[in-house]
Parts: structure tokens; C-alpha cells; sequence
């Protein structure tokens, strides 16, 4: 079998021929006080109706920051959390209605890429054996021989060599691991992969191999990517649309060329506004947007607009009518009452940055 | 400030591990100057020497395995490597303090954020325990932290990752040292946090007049809040300049190549990624000559020799290079 694209015969197309589509996804976990007695004392609202899709060899970045539901989508598109409600339907399968076996062979097809290069690979396997695990979970070839001949094609493809098969995990670096595990997801010829943070935990040199590898094997191979991370920069450079999220919810969904010249929610313009840019003349003119305050939890959501507490356009509307992820034009959608007014206002918010430090209203007095 | 004009001088400082391995040469004889109020940037990738070098000022390097093998370290005219353990103690927290990246385990879990602030103005500064009392809840108030009143009795586990890291601030500027050395100040933190908290520490620098060592894996952070930036490579200083020059002519081939590895907020996305290739040296058996030769895209015979000297070699600023980038020609 070759390495390079195919046609996958059992790509069907999805309700709208994407090749993943997530509509209403929901994720609570519950809240429990007490020891002996568990009481039940609120949910956690991590993902909280999330709708997006992605389209074969496309990839979308999810990025927000800790805390706001970015890995438990994944986790829920994935199947490893079995989510509230919602639907997630992939190559035409809705995956939250099949049992476990028809979900497990469903699932072959997509696979994931965790932040944790040591964490996510086991110790006391060979790297031979870790890639040719999911291959005999989902007997893809028939002999052994076949399977070891393919372990060493996928070690060349993510840019090992072949006799590295036989070391262990601790034998490499980092980024090398960060290639085991790519190696490992492509065992199974995978049309879709989940990368959680997959080069947060690398150093910069490192990151950019990572990034150019997973960019290559996408353009080889025409795998689809949710690639969920904090870093904008990361984000944007690699994905073809990003979706902002905040709080369990997407604010904001946009192609990556328009994110930076055309945001539209509040969070998305203070979002890049925090990312450092490299050039100190640029630096020294830049206006910052500075939010007050820290995420809030997700047990008690503010009502509304959950950005309407640290917004510094927020007015009453926001705080009792919640605003829906709407279109706006040439795939740009985004979840914010005065998206138009804040555009043309120019952008720089009512409140300074000496103000938005204090904790704004907290401090008003 | 000081007699001399200089606050901290920085001279060939050496710092080594032992180990099971070997001999780990974490720095390697690195030098510069600070004037009161000044801020330079630290950068470069893990297990550069960044914090180790900076540890070796707060006498904070673990003995009996590390020790510094060589140089000194001039504070306002005083060599703090011939210090003693007591002396030390009075010129750490008081004239230099140190923040860190994790701020959840320097704060000490089982008191109340502002007791830990009372300890260190009580010792330093002689304070009463309702004056202490009254100071951490100022402290608290100046790093931007809302209800100072209530959140001093706070412990550490009921704050924010970004609150934790402004009582740690509140902390370290207490006894309104000369210097505060940032160890990755915000690397843990989410971004628009971080904005938060770098805005803060610039305008801390300036309200205090006190000089900033931040340290961090991330030039462009650099940029925005550095005078001078020294860029680190398997602990040497590999290239040392102003933050403008720095950026508009990047010298040194490792400082461009992290420079273009990095992908921006702005740049044009179709363009890949220029990688570094293979992973930095290890720090045990360090090749004898520039430890970025097996990296490095203008690799010469020449470099395989020996580490050639942090020296301005025409470029307008001192680099550890013999090749001009801009050229490939030797200089």
C-alpha cells in the first residue's frame, strides 16, 4: 500500500459534504459536594452548544484560552467524552449514536495528536511496536511482515529513520517524540486528526519542524486537522479558518487571512492585541486592548454575553440577551450584538488601559 | 544610585553541575553591565543558561552538585560571590528579588498570601505587624489585584493564575529593590493575562526606577519591554545589543534563526516556516568549537576550531560570530 493520497473509499460526504460536522455539541460535567454523600451541586459548562465543520484536507484551529472548552471539544468530537448532546457526524456517520464497536472501527479514520510528547507515548514499548499498535487493534494488514514494512514507511514520512523503530521513547527528544506520535496517527490512514497542543510543549526551533511536518503530511496525504492551541500566531499560521472560543462558547469563526485584519468580536481584537508583536517600533506604537479581570469559572457562566464582564464596549443588551454566532459575510461569523458599531467606531475601546488594570468596575469607586 | 554609575556587572561568570553523566557546562563565561533603572532581555531556548545565570546572582545555585567555577558578580561595587550566606540574605528580597514562572510553587501553599508579603517587609524593612499588614494591602492594590482588603487573607489556590503572579510581584517589589530579575514571568500565563501583567511590570520599572532582568524563550516579548536584549545559546551570550538594533540587524545566525522560526501575528502565511534543524547541544560533552556549528546554515571549517569571542566584528554590536549573515562572506 502507498503512503502518498488516496481517494478513501469510504469517505461519504456529510449532511452538507463536509467531512466533519459538529452541530450543538454540549459537554457539562457535573458538580459534586461532599464525601460519603455526593451531593449534586451545579454543572460545569465547558462546551456549551458548539456548532462547526470542517472540510476534507482543511484545517481549522480552535484557539482560546485555558479553561474555555477548546480541549474538551476535541475530546467530545473524539468520542473520549461521551458528550451532553449534540451530534457529531463524520464521513456521513453520526458518531454519538453508534455503539461502541461500530464507533470503535468509525474511528479508525480519525485520530489524535496530544500536547504531551512524554506523557502520551508508552515507556516500555519500542517506537516500532507504539505505530504498529493501532494497526493490529484495527487488523489492518495481514501478516507482520506487511505491518513492519509500513512501520518504516511512516518513520521516513514524519522524518525518522528506520532503524530508529527499535528504540524506546526516552531515546529521543521532544520534538522527535512529537514525530512518533504523528507517526503513530497515521498508522491507521487517518482522514482527520485532532491536534491538542501540539507544540506548546516544544522550544521554538523545535516547534517550527513540527509544524512544517504536520503542514507537509496534510498537503502528502490531505488529512484534516482540528488543531486546537492558545498560541494566535501558531494558529493562524497553519490553519485555514480559526474559530475563537471563550468560555464554552465561539465567539468568533473566520479565515485566517481576515483574523488579523478584520477581527470583529471584542475578545478577538483584545486577543491579538496581547500577542507580542516581534519589531519594537511596532511595539512602541501598538495600543493595547487590556482586559480586566481573569476568565470567570464555567460552573456559574455570566448571563448573556459571557464576555460582557471584561468587554469594554459591554452595554445593558449584553448582559440579558445572548448574542448567536451569526453570519456576516464571506464565511465570517461572529457572536457579538455591536460587532457593526465597534467596527465602525474604529476599534479602540472606551476604557484605558490604566482603568481596564484596576479590575474596571470593581475599582470604579 | 551607585558610586560607579553601574549597578550590576556581570563578568565572565561560569556556572557548572555535577553529575552522573559528567560535568554539565551550563554557562559558559557570560558578561554584561546594568545601570539602575535599565531593562535587558534574556532570551534563548531551554537549558540555554538563562536561569541558571540568573540564579548564580541570588546565590540560589544548589550546592554541593552546582557551582559557580569562575567570574564575578558586582553589585553596586560589591563582589556578591564573596558575600556571606547571612549578607546575602539581607541583599536578596531587599535590594534584588526574583520572580518566577510558576507562581502556584513559589508562593507557599499554607499561609495567606498577605502574610507571605508581611514576612519579607517586616524582616527587610523593620515594620510593625499592622503596619506589615497594612503595606501587603497596599502592595496588593498596586499590582492591580481588586479588594485588597479581603484578598490578603486569601491563601494562594484561591487566586488566579494571574493573581498569584501579581501578589508574587507584590512581593518581589515590596522593599522597592534596585533589580528584579523576571524568570519567565508570564510563560504560564494565557495571553491577554500576560498582557496584564507585562503592562504592569513597565509600569512598575518606571514608578520605581527600578532595573527589570526578564528572562524568557520569547523575543518578541522582548521587543516591546527590553532596552538591551543579550540572546543566549548553550550558555554563552551569543549575540548582546540594543533592542533596535537587535531586531532591525539580527547578527547572529541563531538569533535569525529564531527569529524566522517563529511564525507572526502579521506575516504572510503561505511562506513555511524556516526551521532550525537537529536540537540544541548537550551540555555535557560541548564540542570544542561554536556548540551552533552542527545548526548552523553558514557553517565554516573555520568554526569547528574554537568559540570564537563575543566581539563587534563590524555589525555594530558584539557577536559570537566569524560568518556575516547578510553576506556569508567571513568577517
Amino acid at each position: 500500500m502507498s503512503v502518498e493520497a488516496q481517494p478513501a473509499p469510504e469517505t461519504a460526504a456529510g449532511s452538507n459534504g463536509a467531512l466533519l460536522d459538529v452541530k450543538h455539541l454540549v459537554k457539562h460535567f457535573p458538580v459534586t459536594r461532599g464525601a460519603l454523600i455526593r451531593r449534586h451541586a451545579g454543572w460545569v459548562r465547558a462546551v456549551d452548544d458548539v456548532s462547526f465543520s470542517i472540510e476534507a484536507g482543511e484545517t481549522l484551529g480552535l484557539v482560546g484560552e485555558s479553561g474555555c472548552g477548546k480541549t474538551t471539544t476535541g475530546n467530545a468530537v473524539m468520542q473520549l467524552e461521551v458528550p451532553t448532546s449534540g451530534e457529531v457526524v463524520f464521513e456521513g456517520q453520526n458518531l454519538t449514536r453508534l455503539k461502541t464497536g461500530a464507533q470503535r472501527r468509525a474511528r479508525r479514520r480519525m485520530q489524535m495528536i496530544f500536547q504531551d510528547p512524554y506523557g502520551s507515548l508508552n515507556p516500555r514499548m519500542s517506537v516500532g511496536k507504539i505505530i504498529e499498535e493501532p494497526m493490529m487493534v484495527h487488523r489492518l494488514y495481514e501478516s507482520r511482515q506487511d505491518r513492519r514494512s509500513r512501520v518504516q514507511e511512516i518513520l521516513e514520512l514524519v522524518g525518522l529513520s528506520r532503524t530508529q523503530a527499535a528504540r524506546y521513547p526516552h531515546e529521543f527528544s521532544g520534538g522527535q517524540r512529537q514525530r512518533i506520535a504523528a507517526a503513530r496517527s497515521l498508522a491507521v490512514e487517518p482522514s482527520f486528526i485532532v491536534c491538542d497542543e501540539p507544540v506548546s510543549a516544544l522550544d521554538v526551533s523545535i516547534q517550527a519542524q513540527i509544524i512544517n511536518l504536520l503542514q507537509d503530511l496534510q498537503q502528502r496525504l490531505g488529512v484534516a486537522y482540528l488543531f486546537i492551541a492558545h498560541d494566535l500566531k501558531v494558529v493562524r499560521h497553519i490553519s485555514h479558518r480559526v474559530a475563537v472560543m471563550y468560555l464554552g462558547k465561539l465567539v468568533e469563526v473566520t479565515n485566517s487571512d481576515t483574523l488579523y485584519e478584520r477581527p470583529l468580536h471584542p475578545y478577538t481584537r483584545a486577543l491579538l492585541s496581547a500577542v507580542p508583536v516581534a519589531d519594537p517600533v511596532i511595539e512602541a506604537k501598538r495600543k493595547r486592548i487590556i482586559l480586566p479581570g481573569d476568565v470567570p469559572s464555567p460552573v456559574n457562566p455570566p448571563s448573556a454575553c459571557r464576555f460582557h464582564p471584561r468587554c469594554p464596549w459591554a452595554q445593558e443588551r449584553c448582559k440579558t440577551e445572548e448574542p448567536l454566532l451569526t453570519e456576516t459575510g464571506d464565511g465570517h461569523a461572529v457572536a457579538c450584538h455591536f460587532w457593526r458599531e465597534i467596527e465602525d467606531s474604529g476599534g479602540v475601546p472606551p476604557v484605558t488601559v490604566t482603568e481596564a488594570l484596576r479590575g474596571g468596575e470593581a475599582r470604579s469607586d | 544610585m551607585t558610586e560607579n554609575g553601574t549597578l550590576l556587572r556581570v563578568d565572565d561568570l561560569a556556572v557548572e553541575f555535577d553529575t552522573d553523566e559528567g560535568v554539565v557546562h551550563a554557562v559558559n563565561g557570560i558578561s554584561y553591565e546594568l545601570n539602575p533603572g535599565d531593562s535587558l532581555g534574556i532570551v534563548g531556548e531551554s537549558g540555554c543558561g538563562k536561569s541558571v545565570s540568573s540564579l548564580a546572582i541570588m546565590g540560589l545555585v544548589a550546592r554541593p552538585a552546582g557551582k559557580v567555577s569562575r567570574g564575578s558578580i558586582e553589585f553596586r561595587g560589591q563582589n556578591l560571590l564573596d558575600v556571606d550566606a547571612d549578607a546575602m540574605r539581607q541583599i536578596r528580597g531587599k535590594q534584588i528579588s526574583m520572580i518566577f514562572q510558576d507562581p502556584m510553587s513559589s508562593l507557599n501553599p499554607v499561609f495567606p498570601v498577605g502574610r507571605q508579603i508581611e514576612e519579607s517587609v517586616r524582616l527587610h524593612l523593620g515594620l510593625d505587624k499592622s503596619q506589615a499588614r497594612a503595606k501587603a494591602v497596599e502592595l496588593l492594590d498596586t499590582v492591580g489585584i481588586p479588594a485588597p482588603e479581603e484578598r490578603v487573607k486569601d491563601y494562594p489556590h484561591q487566586l488566579s493564575g494571574g493573581m498569584q503572579q501579581r501578589a508574587m510581584i507584590a512581593m518581589a517589589i515590596s522593599c522597592q529593590p534596585d533589580l528584579l530579575i523576571a524568570d519567565e514571568p508570564t510563560t504560564a500565563l494565557d495571553v491577554t493575562i500576560q498582557a496584564q501583567v507585562i503592562e504592569l511590570l513597565a509600569e512598575l520599572r518606571r514608578e520605581l526606577g527600578m532595573a527589570v532582568i526578564l528572562i524568557t524563550h520569547e523575543l518578541a516579548l522582548v521587543a516591546g519591554f527590553c532596552d538591551r536584549v543579550a540572546v543566549m545559546y548553550a550558555g554563552f551570550i551569543v549575540e548582546y545589543a540594543p533592542v533596535h538594533e537587535l531586531f532591525a540587524r539580527p547578527q547572529h545566525p541563531y538569533t535569525l534563526g529564531l527569529m524566522q522560526a517563529v511564525p507572526t501575528i502579521t506575516g504572510d502565511r503561505s511562506e513555511k516556516l524556516s526551521n532550525i534543524p537537529g536540537s540544541p547541544p548537550d551540555l555535557i560533552g560541548l564540542p570544542q568549537g561554536c556548540p551552533y556549528a552542527p545548526r548552523c546554515p553558514f557553517v565554516r571549517d573555520a568554526c569547528h576550531a574554537m568559540v570564537p569571542a563575543l566581539e563587534d566584528r563590524g555589525a555594530g554590536h558584539p557577536v559570537r560570530c566569524i560568518v556575516d549573515p547578510a553576506t556569508g562572506a567571513m568577517r
